[in-house]
């Protein structure tokens, strides 16, 4: 009878956990060394942008003087430009009466006298009187040549008095301000 | 020792977890923090910095002509007795006759932009009366004839004129030191230089009387 004895089986356990705690000293010791270099980045990148921030701020706060010592011009400038705007609208919107004015009366002919007369932005009103029908009809006439800038012409009141003079009322409205801007 | 083998383990992984919790984690979220902030902060110095030297090239003397010819053309506030003084001076210096003039300015005190409505009753000659409106028209502070009403009979002219004033104050803080300085357009130059031309009457408000009258005057 033979009797056989087995070792290998009871060392088995033994290596393999032996096996694990040096897999474990080994992964330890890799995290371990990359959490420190990790530690030690972090330390130099906070102490290196601390000393960049210390410096940006001396030099923002040095840039902030210099602008504040220039307020006046600044003031100046914003003053300036917010009028400028102002007056560049109102320059370019208004309508330059005394131009209207003149051209409203290049229209009335010898024989025809004007009562009144009345300006605005896109309009102009006109009244007055002819002495005949012929004078009231030229004077009319013209305007036909003038729809580019007075495209509705509107004749509101025509009378006819006893002596044969005739009395008027006539709307231009026009676009005359917006075209010329 | 298997035992204090994995207990070191534990408490190696626990010290390191708090560590990480208690300095790493805020560490490295502060840096985050900082380097956001100088990313912001140099974008900010580099507008300080044109800023400082479009203020730089300015000329102040200049700059001031020109903010003091544009302060006759838009006033800083509702300055309807300096439009009076003016339009009369117009009306004189073309032979017409100011037969009334109306504004109603509300509160005196102009907090914002705005304007001003008035209404000028002007008795002339057809020549004064259109002389008058050019000259209105190339005056300063610019004014914008709304409306002009002319009735006449024979050689006088009888015009009412609806005209605005505008005005503009400033806000009395100028805003973020690094604010773009706002520049001037070509247009805005061409303006300029119209404006320059426009005529403008040195202020001369005559004040009130005050008190009472002198008794003892023969």
């Amino acid at each position: 009878m033979q009797f056989g004895i087995n070792l290998v089986p009871t060392q088995e356990p033994v290596l393999k956990e032996e096996k694990f705690w040096r897999r474990i000293k080994l992964v330890g010791g890799i995290v371990l060394s990359v959490y420190i270099v990790f530690i030690a980045a972090l330390l130099i990148f906070s102490l290196l942008i601390s000393d960049s921030e210390k410096k940006l701020k001396q030099e923002v706060s040095g840039v902030e003087s210099q602008i504040k010592g220039l307020a006046k011009k600044e003031n100046l400038q914003m003053s300036l430009k917010g009028r400028l705007e102002t007056a560049s609208k109102i320059l370019g919107t208004r309508t330059e009466q005394k131009e209207l004015l003149s051209r409203v009366q290049s229209f009335i002919l010898p024989g025809i006298s004007v009562s009144e007369i009345n300006l605005a932005a896109e309009k102009a009103g006109i009244s007055g009187e002819a002495q005949d029908a012929k004078v009231l009809a030229d004077f009319l006439d013209q305007f036909e040549n003038q729809k580019n800038d007075w495209p509705v012409i509107k004749l509101t009141s025509l009378t006819r008095t006893q002596k044969g003079i005739y009395n008027f009322s006539l709307d231009l409205n026009s676009v005359i301000s917006n075209e010329k801007k | 020792m298997k035992k204090n083998k994995s207990l070191l383990f534990i408490l190696l992984v626990a010290g390191l977890s708090i560590f990480t919790w208690a300095f790493i984690w805020p560490k490295t979220n502060q840096v985050l923090r900082v380097k956001k902030n100088l990313d912001q902060e140099t974008v900010r110095l580099e507008r300080l910095k044109v800023k400082i030297s479009s203020l730089k090239s300015l000329n102040e003397f200049e700059l001031s002509q020109r903010a003091e010819l544009v302060l006759k053309a838009v006033p800083a506030g509702k300055k309807f007795l300096e439009v009076l003084v003016n339009f009369n001076k117009l009306a004189n210096n073309q032979g017409v006759a100011v037969e009334s003039f109306r504004v109603m300015p509300g509160e005196l005190e102009a907090t914002q932009a705005g304007k001003l409505a008035f209404t000028v009753s002007l008795l002339g000659s057809q020549d004064g009366v259109k002389n008058f409106l050019a000259e209105a028209e190339k005056s300063l502070p610019l004014v914008d004839i709304k409306n002009v009403k002319i009735t006449t009979e024979k050689d006088v002219f009888q015009a009412e004129l609806n005209f605005e004033n505008y005005f503009f104050s400033l806000p009395a803080t100028l805003g973020k030191l690094d604010s773009v300085l706002p520049k001037l357009t070509a247009d805005e130059e061409k303006v300029l230089g119209r404006l320059s031309e426009f005529t403008s009457f040195p202020a001369e408000i005559v004040p009130p009387p005050m008190g009472k009258p002198n008794p003892f005057t023969f």
